[in-house]
């Protein structure tokens, strides 16, 4: 069992005798120190596509599938292409890991889950590091870290910082909620 | 006319209160809007009847089953309700959790072996401005357990659910606004001063951490009365710098409560339920919202703040951010209160126009039922 909070893009889950494919995972806060889970899944059996909104303290039964430890390699066309140590490479379709593409870099490592002995997903890692390119100027006097400002990151994807971080910085990303968690060290 | 001729639907609604007066302050409202102008049948479980009494002051909290104002009222107790479900014939057409109070496992069970009809499940939500609600209301979502469940957001566009409002209410206000011997008559009932000329009557509800000291210290000289409950009227007092009256009261009905915000010329309020009816009594108003961890409440303030400034002039809309500022504990632009309470007139005017143009939008009864009749 997994809490939907800790239900990522590309876990898949068990509801009604239908498999679905996690393919897109969102993170809001709600009231009272709640918050709410918005995921997009692919019916693995019928292939078709759903939405579903929960709270994060909902259970879910999800499916242990295979892993494989792999690196990013390159794109090609809507495919993007993983290798494992051994030079081995799979193939993964865009439309199964969209929301995970904001995150893709190069020789990034991640794992590839599959399915039936298909690559179906990817599974980033739950904290990254990642530049910021773009961000307003820090305001003077504000280390609070309670008020925030988008910054934007190399894949062009903005996240909300503390006022305080620069451009150049290099903060650590929680992956599942799309939250700052730090500075980098 | 279509809501007349509709079927009358059983509708559970559970309830707990976890703290504060705001869950059962909700669904009470909801419960009683939902019989009386909706046809519906409604039961609302509750688990704490003494925190419902300072609401519903005919509420007896010795009992497990009344009824009042046309609800069935249950205590939340497990045996007794599986008693009373076990003697019904099934758990009805709706069952509504307020704030995901998680349903007890037996009612849930009860709920997946209904076959007719399916039972609408519905997650009551938080209010909150922001843009991302509008993206998970009423999103109709397979659940673990077989059957569908949906998160219901109350919100102030028309892509959510729209806000609390009972028919003619925006009426009522202004019959009773209109008629000062109507304010004094109920003022008196409670204890409170008769209306004045050339004086500033605010109601003030707020947490314990409130800074009621910077408050007090700029309404000095300004011939102010502030009514507050008992408890909130002793930390004033410790407070006062002088010449500010504070006139403290109990606990009110819910009906009365909104008459002190319609009778009031500013009103100070907090958390959900209170804070919506401010809006609708036409009013300034100046929200606490409820403290959540790594200021997560400072977003949904913005939000809110963004959302209500809209056509507010850019002058007075910084006033207000500043002053709901320095009351939640954010910033310490104290001047705020001067700033505020010398252009009063303007935020008031501004407040009469933003009630009226918010109740253009459907209520959230009204929009409910709709969402019911779509999925039964």
């Amino acid at each position: 069992m997994k809490f939907a909070q800790e239900v990522r893009s590309g876990n898949v889950v068990k509801m009604n005798n239908n498999l679905l494919l996690v393919t897109k995972s969102e993170f809001s806060k709600s009231g009272r120190n709640a918050s709410v889970m918005k995921f997009k899944f692919k019916n693995l059996i019928s292939g078709s596509p759903s939405e579903g909104i929960y709270k994060s303290d909902e259970k879910f039964d999800d499916v242990i599938l295979d892993r494989k430890d792999v690196m990013y390699s390159y794109a090609s066309g809507d495919d993007y292409v993983f290798m494992d140590s051994e030079f081995n490479s799979y193939e993964v379709s865009k439309e199964f890991i969209e929301d995970s593409l904001k995150y893709l870099k190069e020789e990034m490592p991640c794992e590839i889950v599959f399915y039936e002995g298909k690559p179906l997903s990817i599974q980033l890692p739950i904290k990254l590091v990642r530049e910021v390119v773009y961000t307003e100027p820090a305001v003077k006097g504000d280390t609070s870290g309670k008020v925030m400002k988008k910054a934007k990151l190399e894949s062009g994807y903005e996240i909300d910082v503390p006022a305080f971080i620069e451009i150049g910085e290099k903060i650590e990303i929680d992956t599942r909620t799309d939250e700052y968690v730090s500075r980098a060290k | 006319m279509i809501e007349a001729m509709q079927q009358k639907r059983i509708i559970n609604i559970f309830c707990r209160v976890v703290d504060n007066l705001g869950d059962i302050g909700v669904t009470w409202r909801l419960a009683q809007q939902l019989v009386r102008e909706k046809n519906c049948a409604v039961r609302l479980i509750v688990d704490d009847l003494k925190s419902f009494r300072k609401i519903a002051p005919d509420i007896d909290i010795d009992k497990l089953y009344q009824e009042l104002n046309g609800v069935e009222v249950l205590l939340w107790d497990e045996s007794a309700l599986g008693g009373f479900y076990k003697a019904e014939t099934g758990v009805g057409d709706v069952v509504i959790e307020a704030f995901a109070c998680a349903l007890p496992p037996f009612f849930v069970d009860l709920m997946t072996q209904q076959k007719t009809p399916v039972p609408v499940w519905i997650d009551l939500e938080y209010l909150s401005a922001e843009d991302w609600v509008e993206e998970c209301h009423a999103i109709v979502s397979m659940h673990p357990t077989g059957l569908n469940k949906t998160l219901f957001f109350p919100g102030f566009t028309e892509r959510t659910g729209g806000l609390f409002r009972e028919a003619n209410l925006l009426q009522k206000r202004d019959a009773f606004q209109e008629s000062e011997a109507a304010q004094n008559e109920w003022r008196a009932r409670f204890g409170l001063p008769s209306l004045a000329e050339k004086t500033l009557d605010i109601s003030l509800f707020c947490y314990p951490d409130a800074p009621v000291a910077p408050l007090l210290a700029g309404l000095q000289g300004r011939n102010v009365r502030i009514f507050a409950l008992k408890e909130i009227a002793a930390l004033l007092l410790q407070h006062n710098p002088g010449d500010v009256e504070i006139v403290g009261f109990d606990y009110m009905p819910q009906e009365d409560f909104e008459r002190l915000l319609w009778t009031s010329d500013v009103n100070f309020v907090r958390g959900e339920d209170s804070f919506l009816r401010a809006l609708w009594a036409g009013r300034p108003y100046i929200w606490q919202i409820y403290t959540q961890d790594e200021g997560a409440h400072y977003v949904k303030l913005d939000a809110f703040l963004r959302r209500y400034s809209q056509n507010l002039d850019p002058k007075h809309a910084e006033v207000l951010a500043d002053l709901s500022g320095m009351w939640n504990l954010r910033g310490t632009k104290t001047e705020s209160v001067t700033a505020f309470f010398d252009d009063l007139p303007a935020f008031a005017a501004f407040a009469r126009i933003r009630a009226e143009e918010q109740a253009r939008q459907d209520d959230l009864a009204t929009q409910l039922l709709r969402f019911i009749e779509d999925n039964l």
